[in-house]
């Protein structure tokens, strides 16, 4: 390559990319059929109960076995590129960064990279140390890994307790003997972006004053504004309801100029069960954010006499007039409040948010703006760009004393391909009182520059958009509804799709998901209604239990023929010492199991640990466009001028072989520093017969593979992390020996230097050749924060030779990768 | 708690108190940094800080230079993988504990006041694992145990401008001054904020 084109290259690398993407020509072409990333995108859905990270890939991949087995902040996911990805048992696949969509700060990097051949690791670098299950749907192109938070609810969906039950956290910035003066109290408010006041407490006789910044609802807001504080305030903590218990009693108002409050008795007194449905009208309409209606039904209940109610009542008004942005009438109905009900079951909360008030009204205290921060809009996402090029020369001669013409020696062949990869996330999310908005987009586009020896073109350029969608979170009543393309790999739903998902909880134990759209095989193209399906779940999840399941039903069509129809069960145990994922999907229509799943991880005796996944499944999924599969048409409307239905649907069982797969894990660490990994798997597949002018495959029989692996940390100094990987596999290919070796050293600062080099022994079968190649590579990385930043230089090469009786081969591969990630906010 | 059998009087107590300013001292000279030990037996991974924090309590009411003591050492424990934090806490004393009615007895419930919060500290009830050999006092009759916390108020107490140890309640609180501060080895252990 001459030195002019990679200084051209370089130098255009941003304007290129946003040229290209913001103005450039968009062509929503098919991509080469081998798809140049493997990762489409990972998302982490970051929900009350749990977080979701779901990898949605652009072809089949297998899981293989992970580590560590249940917790750790560091995970990394063994994975195996099936045919559709362009790979064989002896591919050495090329590093990615791939897009990352949600990360907020539990997912700070996530990378690809090839330790042994014709294997992928996956390496999901945490925010922090996290308890986690993996499991695969019954599609192959996703994997989805659940962070499992123990001390949420662990029901799927919160059901949020009705508005006049509140809890307080709050964030204590700084505690001091004196009194902050109040420019610095506005200016901690402007730099945070959330309310911010001053309490006061005495302890051991001596009154502290106390900043604050809240108080919020839910302990995650506080959790958040604490993360971005405690840089600036390094004695900053989590207060939890504190306030009035060391203030003791709120001093009212004495002769403030507060609006009236209605007086109590002046109404005729109504009947009990009047007054109850009042109240709930109330209740509801305060739910439903409708104000005035509920201050219309509230302040009609004031002016009765007093009765059971009336306290919530009292309350619920002040609530009410605080949200229509009365504070002042707020103020007036919580002093009322407490003065008519100084020992009131909601005293203490009533004192808090009237403190909290009386801030927001100070000069500068923000009014109803300050107040209603908490509920503005929340935006966070990144920008990423990746640069390829990738290089590769082969050249071919004869062996010594071989007649000429007797070994068919192909010519030299020379490949670039460079590609640069523009990738946009967005998270936008909104927390109301009861209700929840989030909105998604992962949007990216490639732009190729490469040629190869065989014409020109390379990758050509593409546009893709792997998640746009908007959900809706009704918490009072246990709803969420997500309409536009996003990702699901469970409940029978086959990775990516445009349309809606609903999920209703109508009790604390059971849920029900529908689910209806347009399936997306490519995230290119343009959104395409030939392809319908339509899915329905009920989930259980008993409270406090230690499993959960659910039932599922799915219904497939392609251009108005029956594709699919299944029906299944999934579920999970997770104890302190065990975990079990299983799934089953069996099409009613084909009679044939789909999968069969059963992934499991187990703590036993002494520090061993051990996994293991067992898995039989219909590869790919059974369904009846599997039957275009090596036809010369691309529409089943097409191959009905052929074939009947009949003969259709039988093409799809022919084009469809079984796989068996069975892997085995053991860990244990060795000393302080040192942890064992090994792992022993066997798959094998089916044969398919010769039907419809398609050629019959042959079985693979059984394919056996071992891998050892030593991980080492804080070898070379504190926080290094090294791997060594040894690997025998027994394939149809041939036997493949391969031992590597990679570190990542900290250098300086959030600089990371990781130098890698494998050697790989081939003997294969075909043509009872060797190969032989050295893959050196060293990777620079700089990560700032947890997914804030992040900029990585990839080297890496390929030196190989395949040696036959009759034939010599050279192979050299040069493989550059430029990438970074910024995140927002910063 | 062990009852002691040391000597008697004030020049028992003096003696006492310089073996443990020199005992305090002689680590600082050998040790930097944190210290890690395995614990075969649990296969645990102690972290514990070079220095601890010493707490005196002056008991001017039974002899002069007669001080109750607490040290707590921060320490994390590695348990496969899985970090928790603890503050190893011995109590300890100078005083003939015959001279104490209702000494001894398990490790107490503690609080830490640092700054304007109160620190709820329990000791953990776990009998099969032992303490790591460090901080040990120098008397021969000591109450010893760990105390779980969490790194957020680790790092907390690393900037706290007042701290001190309480212990029981009411009349019968004994509140000991903080007389010896390695917060920096605490801060060596647990980091920066991020």
């Amino acid at each position: 390559m001459r030195l002019s084109d990679a200084c051209r290259r370089v130098a255009t690398l941003a304007i290129v990319s946003w040229g290209g993407f913001m103005g450039g020509p968009v062509h929503a072409q098919v991509p080469a059929q081998v798809p140049t990333r493997l990762i489409d995108v990972v998302e982490v859905d970051d929900h009350d109960t749990q977080v979701d990270i779901t990898v949605s890939f652009n072809c089949s991949m297998r899981y293989l076995t992970h580590f560590p087995a249940t917790h750790g902040r560091r995970l990394t996911v063994a994975l195996q590129p099936l045919a559709d990805c362009g790979a064989g048992p002896l591919s050495r696949i090329l590093s990615e960064v791939p897009p990352l969509s949600g990360a907020t700060r539990i997912v700070s990097a996530v990378h690809l990279d090839s330790n042994a051949p014709g294997q992928v690791t996956l390496t999901v670098e945490l925010g922090a140390d996290e308890q986690f299950v993996l499991a695969q749907g019954v599609d192959l192109s996703g994997l989805r890994i659940r962070l499992l938070r123990p001390q949420r609810a662990r029901a799927r969906m919160v059901v949020g307790g009705p508005t006049d039950e509140v809890s307080y956290f709050a964030v204590n910035l700084d505690s001091e003997l004196t009194p902050f003066a109040p420019a610095a109290v506005a200016s901690v408010r402007s730099q945070l972006g959330v309310p911010v006041f001053v309490s006061e407490t005495t302890v051991d006789g001596r009154k502290w004053y106390r900043l604050r910044a809240g108080p919020f609802e839910r302990r995650q807001d506080a959790q958040q504004v604490l993360d971005r504080a405690v840089a600036s305030f390094p004695r900053a903590w989590l207060a939890i309801g504190d306030d009035s218990r060391a203030a003791g009693a709120v001093t009212l108002s004495a002769g403030a100029a507060l609006p009236p409050v209605q007086r109590i008795g002046t109404d005729p007194p109504l009947d009990p069960a009047t007054l109850k449905q009042l109240l709930s009208q109330a209740s509801a309409a305060l739910r439903a954010r409708d104000y005035a209606a509920a201050i219309r039904l509230l302040t009609r209940l004031q002016r009765q006499p007093e009765f059971p109610g009336r306290a919530q009542a009292q309350e619920l008004l002040g609530l009410a007039r605080e949200r229509a942005g009365q504070l002042a009438q707020a103020q007036a109905e919580y002093e009322e409040y407490l003065r008519r009900y100084p020992d009131g079951e909601a005293a203490e909360r009533v004192a808090v948010r009237l403190r909290v008030l009386r801030a927001a009204m100070l000069p500068g205290g923000g009014g109803v703006g300050a107040l209603e921060a908490q509920h503005a809009w929340q935006i966070a996402g990144g920008v990423a760009q990746m640069f390829r090029y990738d290089s590769s020369r082969t050249t071919s001669s004869a062996q010594a004393g071989v007649p000429a013409g007797t070994a068919a020696v192909v010519p030299t062949q020379a490949e670039n391909e460079d590609a640069l990869y523009t990738d946009v996330d967005l998270l936008a999310r909104r927390h109301g009182d009861t209700t929840d908005w989030i909105t998604r987009l992962s949007a990216g586009y490639i732009h190729g520059f490469g040629s190869s020896a065989f014409g020109s073109g390379g990758l050509g350029n593409s546009a893709r958009v792997s998640l746009a969608s908007v959900e809706w979170v009704d918490r009072a009543h246990g709803i969420l509804a997500q309409a536009g393309r996003q990702v699901r790999n469970d409940d029978g739903i086959l990775g990516t799709f445009d349309g809606l998902f609903a999920a209703y909880q109508w009790r604390p134990s059971w849920a029900i998901d529908v689910a209806a759209g347009y399936p997306v095989e490519l995230t290119t193209s343009a959104p395409q209604t030939r392809h319908r399906f339509e899915s329905l779940a009920l989930a259980l999840t008993p409270p406090g239990a230690h499993w959960d399941g659910s039932l599922f039903a799915t219904v497939q069509t392609l251009d108005g023929v029956r594709d699919r129809r299944a029906v299944g069960a999934q579920g999970r145990y997770l104890a302190s010492r065990a975990s079990l994922v299983a799934l089953a999907d069996y099409d009613t229509s084909f009679h044939s199991l789909n999968a069969a799943m059963l992934l499991g991880t187990l703590q036993l005796p002494a520090r061993w640990s051990l996994s293991f996944d067992a898995e039989r499944r219909n590869s790919p999924v059974l369904t009846t466009e599997n039957a275009l599969i090596g036809q010369p048409v691309t529409s089943l409307l097409q191959l009905q001028q052929t074939f009947t239905l009949a003969q259709i649907y039988q093409l799809a069982r022919d084009r469809t072989p079984a796989t068996d797969a069975f892997n085995l894990t053991i860990t244990r660490p060795l000393g302080e520093r040192f942890e064992l990994a090994a792992t022993a798997a066997a798959d094998r597949t089916a044969a398919t017969v010769a039907s419809g002018g398609v050629e019959a495959l042959p079985a693979t029989g059984l394919e056996l593979s071992y891998q050892a692996e030593l991980y080492g940390s804080s070898l070379w100094s504190a926080g290094d992390f090294n791997v060594m990987t040894l690997t025998y596999a027994n394939t149809q290919i041939g036997k493949i020996e391969s031992v590597g070796v990679s570190t990542r050293l900290p250098l300086f600062g959030p600089w990371r230097i990781g130098p890698g080099i494998s050697l790989d022994r081939s003997q294969i079968v075909g043509d009872a050749s060797t190969d032989t190649t050295v893959d050196p590579s060293v990777l620079i990385d700089y990560q700032r924060g947890r997914g804030r930043g992040l900029v990585e230089l990839q080297l890496s090469g390929e030196i190989g030779r395949q040696s036959s009786s009759l034939l010599s081969q050279r192979t050299q591969r040069y493989y550059v990768s430029l990438a970074y990630r910024l995140g927002f906010p910063p | 708690m062990n009852r002691g059998t040391s000597g008697t009087g004030a020049r028992a107590g003096l003696l006492a108190t310089l073996v443990a300013v020199l005992c305090a001292c002689a680590p600082a000279a050998q040790r930097t940094g944190p210290v890690e030990y395995l614990d075969r037996d649990t296969a645990v991974t102690f972290t514990v800080v070079a220095h601890p924090l010493i707490f005196a309590r002056v008991r001017p009411d039974l002899a002069a230079r007669v001080r109750d003591y607490a040290t707590a050492a921060a320490a994390s424990m590695d348990r496969n993988g899985q970090v928790q934090y603890v503050l190893i806490i011995y109590l300890w004393s100078t005083v003939d504990p015959r001279n104490e009615p209702g000494a001894g007895g398990p490790a107490p419930d503690l609080v830490l006041a640092a700054d304007d919060r109160r620190i709820a500290l329990h000791p953990m009830a776990d009998p099969a694992q032992s303490l790591p050999p460090f901080g040990r006092p120098p008397v021969r009759h000591f109450v010893g145990a760990m105390y779980r916390t969490d790194l957020a108020t680790l790092r907390f107490i690393t900037a706290a401008r007042y701290l001190a140890l309480l212990r029981g309640a009411g009349r019968r609180e004994a509140r000991f001054g903080l007389w010896r501060d390695e917060r920096q080895s605490l801060a060596e252990l647990v980091g920066p904020s991020q």
